[in-house]
Formats: C-alpha cells, structure tokens, sequence
C-alpha cells in the first residue's frame, strides 16, 4: 500500500508545528510497511488533486493566508471535489478557515472559501464581536471527540492540542463538529464545539502538533485516505506509551 | 522627591532580595514603576546616553559585547546584563547598578539595555534611545505577541518615533528587519555577512519570511546563513547594501583559526566598516553569533566608540549566561546551550552536531509564561539534524522539564528509538525527578572528564542554574 500526501503551501502556511501532523502520517503510515510520500505543493506548483490520498493543510500569518486565499481560487475546486470523492484531509486554523464557505473580515469584503466545511468564519471585530475589544483565544484545549461523526470506534479518548486563533468559526447546519470542548474555547467560544468533520476530511484550530498527541486521529486518517484506493484497510496497533502519556498529562491538565 | 523616593526603595528591595537568594532583576523596578510611572524616564534624562538591543535572538549577548566593548573604552555604562528585558527590569537596573567601567569617574553613564520587542514602543519612549540595533525576527513566542508582522509593528511605532540624531542600526541579512529602515527620520545603518562561502543550499524548515510583502511572491535567495537570513529579492525589496559587513568567515574547523576558546569552537571574522578592517578571533560558535558581534561592532560604532576597543572587547567575550556557556562540575564539563525558538535551537544543535566525539545530551523542556507555554515549535525545529551528526553520534539522550515528555515524542517521531531515554518531569505522568535530579543522574552517567551538553528553554536554564549555584560551581550572575 502507498499513501499519497499532498501538504499544500508548507512555505507559507505552516506555524506553530503543523509540520509535525505531517511527520507523524508519514512515521505511522512507514511503520505498518506502508509506504508514504509528500507532494510539497506552493502556489507556483500545479497540482493534480486526483492523485492524492490524504491532503494536509496548516496554518499561517495574515499576508501568506492572503496569498494562499488568491491562489485556492484556481486550484481549490478540484481539491474539494478530491475530497468529495473520498480523499481524507486534516486542515488546521487558517487552512480550517479557508475550507470552509467563506471568511468575514473586520473590514473589507468576505473571502470565498472552497466549502470543504460547511462553517464560515468572522473576524474579531466585525459581526462577531460588536464594541468588544478583539479576543485571541490562546492556550491548551482538552475536547471530547464527537462519535457521531468520527464513528463509535474512534474511541473516547480526548483530542488535545493548543489553540491560537482570533477568528471566530461557526457550524453550518449540516456540519458536524469533530469534538465537544472540556477546557479552552474551540471554534468560537460560545457554542463548546471544536473543529468540523466532513466524510474524511477534519478541520480544526488545534496546533501542537495535533497528531503526535493524538495518535487514534491520526490512524483514522491514515485508514480513510487508504480506503480509498485499498478494500478492507485494518491498520495494526503501534506501541503508543508515550504518545498516550503526553495525552493524559495535557488532558488532566498537568502539563 | 518621587523619583528620590522611588529608586531608595528599589535599593533595598534589592538588597532584601538578594539576601534571600532571589535575582532582584524586576521587582525593585516594578516598586519603583508603581511609585512613579516617570521613573524611567527621569533616571533616563540623567544618563549620557541609552543604547537600546532588541530582536528575537542574540540580545543578551550583543548586549554584552557593546557593554564590553564600552568597559574596553573606559566608559561608564548601566546595564541590564540579567537579561531582564521588560520595563520592571529597565527600571530595576536604573534604580540599583553601580556604574561600570573604572576609567570613567566624573563621566556620566551610558545605558546599555536589552528590551523585549513589545516594550519597544513603551521603553524607546521612556528611554530616548541615541542608538537602536535590531539582531533578527524569528517565530518565537507567538502565543504572547499573536502574529511576527505584529512583532515588527510594535519595533517600527518605536522607530518612527526617534528624532533624526538617533542612530538605528538594521540587520540587512533579514528582510522583515531591513524593511524597518525605510521612512524613518533618523540615520540607518546596516550590517550583514558577504561571504557567501558557508552558505546553506535552502531556507530551513523554521523559515520566517519568506514571501515578498507586496505581491506575495516567494523570495528568493541566493545564499542562506541562519534562517531566513541571506542574500534575497523579492519583486517589491532588494537587500540594502550593508556598511558594517562581514567579508570572510572562518571557522575552527577550517584549521586556521587560532582563537582563544581552548575547545577551537569559535571563528576567525575579517570585518569591514567603511574604509576600516578588523580582524576579530571571536570565542563563541556560529554564523548567529557572527552577527552579533557584526551587530555589537555596529552600535558600538554609532556611539563612538572606536572600532579596535570595540573588536578587541568583542574578541575577550566569553559565552554569557547559558548561550553555549561551559561549567565544571566534579571533574566534568556541562555545556549549557539555551534553546527558545525554532531558528535559535536548529543552529544550537548544529553547533553541537559539528562537534567531534560521541555526545551525551540533556533536554530539558519548559512550558512556563517565559518560555511560552505552546510547545509546538519542537515540531518546526530540526531535531533530525541531531541524527546525522557530522562530528560524531549523540550515544546517551535524555529529555526533562514540564513538558519533556513532549520532546521524548519529538525525538520518536524524529526517527531515535526513545525506549530507552530517560523522561525527568518536574509534574506530569511517566516523569521521574525535576531539573536537579536530572542534572544529577545524567552527570553521575558521564565519565570522569566527559561533556554533558544540556539544551534548556529559558527558565529550564534558570532552575539549571540554581541547581549549579547551590552545588557551588557557578557564581550568581549579580555578583
């Protein structure tokens, strides 16, 4: 089996460790003898949304999301469809926002997203936050994981991560959340949900990195994007002690 | 009679501290803060002078070189040598130094201070710099500044601000910080490298800016030395022509280098400022101190004093305060190499993977307010590099601090085979001991006359260091 892994524009959107989601599909996938590849895709590359398996997407600051918003115009409406035919994908912060319907900035006219999610996003400041000083919502994030959407064996271990975002993300009605927060404040803060999951794709505002720490995510990835193209996928337990420790200690809040 | 005031209590705030053991680095200035809110300000007016060091990395110890290079000229100076770089600390050292620098009685002093970059706009205000140097801009801390565009907005409302007799000194290697030289009254003046002959094939993963800031096109880079530091042009910005540059670069390793670091760790730097060369055997490794003795040489220059004190001051400068700083324990050498940031750490680990030998390595992880409390950029930086050591294989590893655990999964997923490396936490499960007992067990691991190398976040080195201090091998940094 071969996994096929497009991270799209790790030059200008990749902070706070998102390259590490990457490392850990990449170990996971190798050490179950699956081999696994990275396309690097940058808005100078063409990309060929069909040959891939799973596509990752992090986070980035504001001029480099303004950037990757222009060029997402061109090759967004083949990423979605590669999704919508099954392809697996995890989008983080701003790679979440801009897979979702669309973003509301404080000022200036709505950027379109490639509706991935059906979530849209409002910047502190505009509609969101009338009078209010803008709010960065700032620190380790403990949630439960939603079994409705990521299925009843995906287990009720917690998702942990760090969160750092100001903009404010709300659920469309058809949109499922991919996990109910316990500590921290999620997509916006008010409504307790964090992230969204759509078929095999996830979003969510959790850095961390986000799958080291979360190695059944992970695996659940793994297994969508390989589904793909491969009948039956059973992935093989791995010897996660230390992935399970760093787990528990964020999620009791020793850490 | 405020200000009087003010500074009297500082004084014996630090003075009650320093009895009891404590560093007294902020809590006279925060009294003294609370009393007057001008205090900075007034102590200020009394100084002949403020230099003003701020940047993501490399303040401590360009800092140091310019206040050495001012004790080289018998200049009086105060300064913030702790590394307590907010506005309590400022007016802690106002309120408490001595003066330095013996020659310089009956002259007033100068202000040599680190600041944070977001006390930029509050300090430069208070302070009235004469001279401001910028080392770099990298990730570091973005859970307490949010984003590194809005790092560069609080140090340009600091440098628009300065009237056209100020000197702001700008690193031309980096492009978010070269591009703060435009539209500003006063003078600017550039340093950077132009030997280009240890340059590195591509921008590292860490890299910050990497795109043009108008078309948003990438840049592009004829030579990288650390970073995002190098030779670019982009469609909108071209690198300035730099005035205090660095025309060749050796290290030890090229075999002609004789400087004064018994390890031969350090390089030989031909440096050219306008007409003037120096030649400066500099003790401390690595192209990023490099440029902070480009830097220090810089601002050193703008406030007069000449370039051969300033170079020979530079050259006699030990490491400082956990920057690949050396102490002897029982008959052993514990190397200590600060690590905060993606960009600092990957050249820390290249330093120590270019060291020969086999290595035994501490790291030591912290995730308190300090330290910021988001530990995701042990993901962006390069561990890896620690693997394929050039010098010699890293044959004991182990990891500790709050969140050590963290960096045991770093170096898992870095491809080590982490059974067998010990976990010391301070809290948290699977930990064992704190910093002390980590240090403990993993010097009792190295040989009679061997090298532990200790890699810690900022206040991992500050608990390092106590935990030193008690055991009597290191002096407390006031004294």
């Amino acid at each position: 089996m071969h996994l096929r892994i497009a991270h799209l524009y790790p030059r200008r959107m990749s902070i706070y460790g998102d390259r590490g989601n990457v490392m850990t599909l990449v170990r996971r996938a190798r050490w179950r003898d699956v081999a696994a590849s990275v396309d690097e895709i940058e808005c100078e590359d063409r990309l060929e949304a069909k040959r891939y398996d799973l596509f990752f997407f992090g986070g980035g600051q504001d001029q480099e999301q303004d950037t990757v918003a222009r060029d997402l115009a061109k090759k967004g409406p083949a990423i979605a469809e590669a999704i919508r035919g099954g392809a697996a994908a995890l989008a983080v912060c701003g790679g979440y926002q801009l897979f979702g319907r669309h973003y509301q900035p404080a000022d200036g006219e709505r950027l379109d997203g490639i509706g991935v999610f059906d979530v849209h996003t409002e910047a502190p400041g505009g509609a969101a936050a009338k009078g209010g000083t803008p709010e960065r919502f700032v620190g380790n994030v403990v949630a439960a994981p939603d079994l409705g959407a990521l299925g009843k064996d995906f287990g009720t271990t917690p998702l942990v991560g760090f969160e750092n975002h100001s903009g404010l993300t709300f659920l469309g009605e058809t949109a499922r959340p991919l996990a109910h927060v316990r500590r921290g404040h999620g997509n916006n803060g008010r409504d307790r949900t964090e992230g969204c999951v759509a078929g095999s794709a996830v979003g969510t505002y959790l850095h961390g990195s986000l799958l080291p720490k979360n190695p059944h995510l992970a695996d659940w990835l793994i297994t969508r994007a390989l589904r793909r193209r491969y009948k039956g996928v059973r992935l093989r337990p791995l010897e996660d002690s230390l992935e399970r420790t760093v787990n528990e200690s964020l999620a009791a809040g020793t850490a | 009679m405020r200000n009087a005031f003010a500074g009297i209590l500082s004084r014996a705030l630090a003075a009650a501290a320093k009895l009891r053991g404590g560093g007294a680095t902020s809590l006279p200035g925060l009294a003294a803060l609370r009393l007057d809110p001008g205090f900075i300000r007034k102590r200020a007016a009394a100084l002949s002078g403020s230099i003003v060091i701020t940047g993501t990395n490399g303040k401590t110890t360009t800092s140091r070189f310019i206040g050495n290079a001012f004790a080289q000229a018998g200049r009086p100076v105060v300064h913030n040598q702790s590394g307590s770089n907010l506005l309590r600390g400022i007016a802690s050292i106002l309120a408490t130094t001595k003066r330095r620098g013996g020659s310089g009685r009956g002259k007033r002093a100068w202000g040599i201070f680190e600041v944070d970059e977001a006390t930029m706009p509050d300090a430069c205000r208070a302070l009235k710099p004469r001279v401001v140097v910028v080392t770099n801009l990298f990730r570091d801390q973005l859970d307490r500044y949010g984003e590194l565009k809005r790092t560069a907005e609080y140090l340009r409302t600091a440098l628009v601000a300065l009237p056209k007799s100020s000197t702001v000194i700008l690193n031309a290697d980096d492009p978010l910080v070269a591009a703060l030289g435009q539209g500003l009254r006063c003078r600017v003046r550039y340093f950077g490298i132009e030997d280009t002959a240890h340059s590195r094939p591509a921008l590292p993963h860490a890299a910050d800016a990497v795109s043009d800031p108008k078309s948003g096109a990438l840049l592009r880079y004829t030579a990288v030395f650390v970073g995002h530091l190098g030779h670019y042009r982009g469609t909108s910005l071209r690198r300035p022509k730099p005035q205090v540059r660095l025309t060749r670069f050796r290290t030890a390793g090229d075999g002609r280098v004789g400087t004064k670091d018994s390890d031969g760790a350090g390089s030989l730097l031909t440096i050219r400022s306008g007409r003037r060369t120096v030649e400066l055997p500099l003790q401390l490794p690595g192209m990023y101190n490099a440029y902070n003795a480009l830097a220090a040489l810089a601002g050193a220059e703008a406030a007069k004093v000449g370039i051969a004190p300033a170079a020979e001051a530079i050259a006699g400068t030990a490491a400082v305060f956990g920057r690949q700083e050396t102490v002897e324990v029982d008959g052993r050498h514990v190397v200590i190499g600060l690590i905060k940031n993606p960009t600092g750490a990957n050249e820390v680990i290249r330093t120590l993977s270019e060291t020969p030998g086999k290595k035994r390595l501490l790291v030591l992880i912290n995730d308190n307010f300090a330290d910021g409390r988001d530990v995701s950029w042990l993901w962006d930086t390069d561990f890896e590099a620690l693997r394929g050591s050039k010098g010699g294989r890293i044959e004991r590893l182990a990891v500790g601090g709050r969140r050590g655990s963290d960096m045991a999964l770093r170096l898992k997923y870095a491809g080590f085979d982490t059974r067998d490396v010990p976990v010391y936490e301070v809290s948290g499960g699977g930990g064992r001991d704190g910093i002390d007992g980590a240090l403990r067990q993993e010097l009792a691991a190295t040989p009679d006359g061997g090298t532990l190398h200790v890699f810690p976040t900022y206040t991992a080195m500050l608990e390092l260091r106590r935990a030193l201090t008690r055991a009597g091998h290191v002096k407390h940094y006031l004294d």
